[in-house]
C-alpha cells in the first residue's frame, strides 16, 4: 500500500491565474509540510484559484482536512478560491462528518470545477 | 408580660455569631438567613424595649405572642448557627467531633439563656428544645448514613417537640423547632449529595495531573528565557482562574534562572502575567517580596491554595503592599521543584473564596505546573530523541487524565478507554458528574499530532471543566458555544477539533447533545437493532469569526440499550496489509457483545479491534466510549 502522497501542478488552458493541484494516495501527517509548502508557494506567486484534483485521492484524516480547510479559507481572504472535484466516498463522508460540506467549493467533476472558475 | 431580661437573653443568643461569621465562608443566601433572623430578633427586642419604656401600649396583636415568636426565632438562628458550622466543618473534611462541640456550644448556650432569672415560663421550653438538639445531634454523629436514619433522626427530635407542644400549647414554637430540624436534614443531604460528587471529580482529575508532575525527571528548571514561557497559554489559565473564583483580579509569579556576572545562576521571582486590581503588578516587576512572602507561606510540597488572613501581621502587610482586602494564592509546582504561584484577589464585596474557588485555583495551578514543565522538558531536548520523548509526553497526558473509575449514576454503565497511538493524537474524553442522576461526557479528537493536540486537549479540558463548575446547569449546546469561543482563538491555523457533549438524564433515561462534527453516535436497542445517529454541528475551529448558536438533540432510551462513541482512529484503524477495521466491523463487533456490561462490550470491541491489527503499528488514538442502559 502506497501511503506517499503525490502531488502534481498542472496548468489551466487560457487562464494563468487558476491551477489544478492533483492529489494522488494518502494525504496525512506524513505530507503536511510538503503540501503547505508547495501550496502556499502557489499563493504567494501570485496565483488565485487552485482547483484541488482528489479523483485518486483514498485517503485523508483529520490533519490532511485542515491542510484543506486552511487552504480555503486563505484563497477566500485573498479574494480567490480552493475548490475540490472528484472527491471519493469516503473523504466525502470526512468531510460531511465535520460538517465542513457547507464550508468548502465542490464539484462532482473537473470540468464542473472549471467551468465554475 | 414583660421581658426585664431581654438584653441579656438576647446577647447570649448572638454570642456565637461573631465566631461563625468569622470561619465560615457563607454564600449570599445563607448569609441572607442569618442577618434576616438576626434583624427579625432585633425588631422585636426593639418592641420590646419600647413597651419597657412605655412607648407603646401592647402593639399589635400578633405581639401578644412575641414571647414566643422570638424564642422560636433565637432557636432557628441557634439551629441555622449550627447548621452553617457543621457545612464549614463538611467542607473542610472535619469530622464528628466538630459537630459534637459545635452542637455542645449550642446547648449550652440555650441552657445559659434558659437559666437566666426572669420568665419561668420559657424554662421547661429552652430544656426541651435543648435536650431536642441534643439527640438531634447524638443520632446525626451515630448515624451519618442513609435517608431512613435521617427520617428517623428529625423523628425522634420531633417527638420532643411535640411533647413541647403538648405541654405547653405552644403550636408556634414546637412546629418552628421541627421545621428547622426538617430544613436541616434535607441541606445537609443535598451538601453531602454535592460533597459526594465534588469527590467523585476529584477522583477524575487533580492526581493524575500529580502522577504525571512526578513521572518525568529530566527537566531540572523552568524556561530561563521570556521567549520559551507559553506566555498565551499562561494568561489563559490566569483568566480562567480569576473568572472562574469571580475574583477582582490575578497574578502569576514565576522564577527566572538568570546566569550572573560571576557565573552562578540567581533565581528571580518576576510577574509574568497580572490582570483586574492585580494588572499594575506586570509592571512593578522589581516589587516581588509579597510573592516571595507568599510563597514562604507554602509548605514544601503541598499544592494546597491558602487564603491570607488581615489577622496576621504578615499578611495584613501583603495585603496592603497590593492594596487589596483578601488574596488566595496557589503554588506552582512540581513534585521536585517550585516554579511560582498564582494569586487571586477578591472582590470586596465578596472577601472570601470558597471551598470549591480553592479547589479550581489547585487544579489551575497543576495545569500551569504541568504546561509549563513539559514545554520545559520538549525546549530541552535534543532533536534526535525528541520525536521519541514527545510521544512519551503526550502519551502520559492522555492516559493521566482518562478517568480511572467510572462514575456511578442512575440508569448508565459507562465504560471509557484511549488507546494511544505510536504517532500521538489529540483524543480526549471525559466524564463530568453533576448530581447522582446526572452526568455529562465528552469525547472529542484534535487534529494534527504531537504535544500540540495533547495541549490543546488539556486546554479544551480546563475550558469545560470551569464552565461546568460554573453553571452546572448549563445546556450542552450552550456549553460547546461556550466552549467554541474560548478555545477557537488559541487554535493553531491548521487546527481543528471535532467535539461532542452529552448529558444522561438518569430519571427519564434521556441523552442530550450537541455535535461539533463528530462521528456518528451508534445506537443498539435491547432487541438488538442498530441505528447510526449524527452527532451534527461544525467541527471547532472551522469557523473562526463568527460563532452561531450551536444545535442540541435528544434521544429517549431504554433499559437494555446501549450507545457507543467513538473517535475516527477506532474505524480507521489498520491491518498489516493496509486494509481498515471500517465501520462495519466495529458495528458487527458490538452487536456481537453488547448483551454484556458497558465493559464488557467495551473489551470485546477491543479484542476484536486488536485481532483485525495484529502487529501493525496504530497510527491514531482510539477512543471508544460506551454507554449501557439500566
Amino acid at each position: 500500500m502506497n501511503h506517499a502522497l503525490e502531488l502534481k501542478v498542472l496548468p489551466v488552458a487560457g487562464r494563468t491565474d487558476a491551477k489544478i493541484l492533483r492529489m494522488e494516495g494518502e494525504f496525512d501527517a506524513s505530507s503536511v509540510e510538503n503540501v503547505l509548502e508547495e501550496v502556499t508557494a502557489l499563493f504567494d506567486g501570485g496565483l488565485r484559484h487552485l482547483i484541488a484534483d482528489l479523483g485518486n485521492l483514498h485517503y485523508v484524516n483529520s490533519t490532511g482536512l485542515g491542510v484543506i480547510l486552511h487552504f480555503s479559507r486563505t484563497a477566500r481572504e485573498r479574494g480567490g478560491s480552493f475548490r475540490l472535484c472528484r472527491i471519493s466516498q469516503s473523504v466525502y463522508e470526512i468531510i460531511e462528518i465535520i460538517g465542513a460540506t457547507s464550508l468548502l467549493e465542490i464539484h462532482d467533476t473537473l470540468e464542473d470545477a472549471l467551468a465554475a472558475l | 408580660m414583660i421581658f426585664d431580661t431581654a438584653p441579656i437573653q438576647f446577647a447570649l443568643w448572638l454570642l456565637p455569631l461573631p465566631l461563625l461569621m468569622f470561619h465560615a465562608g457563607s454564600t449570599g443566601l445563607r448569609r441572607l438567613w442569618i442577618w434576616g433572623q438576626i434583624g427579625a430578633l432585633a425588631l422585636v427586642a426593639l418592641l420590646q424595649l419600647a413597651e419597657q419604656a412605655g412607648y407603646t401600649d401592647g402593639g399589635p396583636g400578633w405581639l401578644e405572642h412575641r414571647e414566643h415568636i422570638w424564642i422560636a426565632l433565637g432557636l432557628l438562628l441557634l439551629k441555622t448557627m449550627h447548621a452553617e458550622s457543621v457545612a464549614n466543618a463538611l467542607d473542610r473534611g472535619l469530622g464528628r467531633r466538630h459537630r459534637i462541640a459545635s452542637a455542645a456550644l449550642c446547648g449550652t448556650l440555650l441552657l445559659l439563656a434558659a437559666l437566666v432569672p426572669g420568665e419561668s415560663r420559657s424554662l421547661p421550653l429552652l430544656v426541651g428544645a435543648s435536650l431536642a438538639f441534643a439527640f438531634h445531634e447524638l443520632f446525626a454523629s451515630l448515624l451519618p448514613g442513609p435517608l431512613w436514619q435521617r427520617v428517623l433522626r428529625a423523628i425522634i427530635a420531633g417527638f420532643f417537640a411535640s411533647a413541647l407542644f403538648v405541654a405547653n400549647t405552644r403550636f408556634l414554637l414546637a412546629a418552628a423547632i421541627v421545621l428547622a430540624l426538617l430544613l436541616d436534614t434535607i441541606w445537609l443531604l443535598r451538601r453531602e449529595s454535592l460533597q459526594r460528587i465534588a469527590r467523585a471529580r476529584e477522583s477524575l482529575k487533580p492526581q493524575a495531573l500529580m502522577d504525571l508532575l512526578s513521572s518525568t525527571s529530566s527537566a531540572q528548571s523552568v524556561a530561563a528565557d521570556e521567549e520559551s514561557i507559553p506566555l498565551e497559554r499562561i494568561q489563559a489559565l490566569l483568566s480562567f482562574a480569576v473568572q472562574g473564583t469571580n475574583a477582582a483580579g490575578g497574578a502569576v509569579y514565576l522564577f527566572r534562572e538568570e546566569r550572573t556576572e560571576v557565573g552562578t545562576t540567581a533565581r528571580t521571582l518576576a510577574c509574568v502575567a497580572a490582570q483586574g486590581n492585580l494588572a499594575r503588578l506586570h509592571r512593578e516587576t522589581e516589587n516581588a517580596i509579597p510573592a516571595q512572602i507568599l510563597l514562604s507561606r507554602m509548605s514544601d510540597e503541598s499544592v494546597h491554595a491558602i487564603q491570607l488572613s488581615p489577622d496576621s501581621r504578615i499578611d495584613a502587610f501583603v495585603l496592603r503592599t497590593w492594596d487589596v482586602h483578601s488574596l488566595a494564592a496557589v503554588p506552582i509546582r512540581t513534585r521536585s521543584r517550585t516554579l511560582g504561584l498564582i494569586a487571586i484577589a477578591s472582590r470586596e464585596n465578596f472577601p472570601r473564596f470558597g471551598p470549591r474557588d480553592r479547589q479550581l485555583l489547585e487544579f489551575l495551578g497543576m495545569q500551569t505546573a504541568f504546561s509549563l514543565h513539559y514545554d520545559t522538558v520538549y525546549h530541552q531536548l535534543q532533536e534526535e530523541s525528541r520525536l521519541a520523548r514527545e510521544f512519551e509526553i503526550a502519551a502520559d497526558i492522555q492516559r493521566g487524565l482518562l478517568p480511572h473509575d467510572m462514575p456511578t449514576v442512575l440508569n448508565l454503565d459507562i465504560a471509557a478507554d484511549l488507546l494511544p497511538a505510536r504517532e500521538v493524537g489529540g483524543d480526549y474524553v471525559d466524564l463530568l458528574p453533576l448530581s447522582d442522576d446526572r452526568i455529562l461526557a465528552a469525547i472529542g479528537d484534535v487534529s494534527g499530532k504531537g504535544l500540540g493536540p495533547g495541549m490543546i486537549m488539556l486546554i479544551v479540558r480546563t475550558i469545560l471543566h470551569v464552565l461546568v463548575d460554573q453553571s452546572p446547569n448549563m445546556s450542552p449546546s450552550d456549553l460547546v458555544r461556550a466552549l467554541e469561543e474560548k478555545l477557537v482563538p488559541q487554535l493553531g491555523k491548521l487546527t481543528f477539533m471535532t467535539f461532542l457533549l452529552m448529558r444522561w438524564n438518569g430519571r427519564d433515561r434521556s441523552l442530550t447533545w450537541s455535535g461539533a462534527g463528530h462521528e456518528h453516535i451508534v445506537h443498539v436497542d435491547a432487541s438488538g437493532s442498530l441505528q447510526k445517529i449524527r452527532s451534527g454541528g461544525l467541527a471547532l475551529g472551522l469557523v473562526r469569526d463568527s460563532f452561531l448558536p450551536r444545535e442540541e438533540r435528544r434521544l429517549q432510551l431504554s433499559p437494555g440499550d446501549t450507545l457507543l462513541f467513538y473517535t475516527d482512529g477506532v474505524p480507521e484503524c489498520r491491518n498489516p496489509s493496509g486494509e481498515a477495521w471500517g465501520t462495519a466491523r466495529m458495528e458487527e463487533s458490538i452487536l456481537r457483545h453488547r448483551e454484556g456490561r458497558a465493559n464488557d462490550v467495551l473489551r470485546g470491541m477491543v479484542a476484536d479491534m486488536e485481532e483485525f491489527r495484529q502487529e501493525a503499528p496504530a497510527h491514531d488514538d482510539r477512543t471508544l466510549l460506551v454507554f449501557k442502559v439500566g
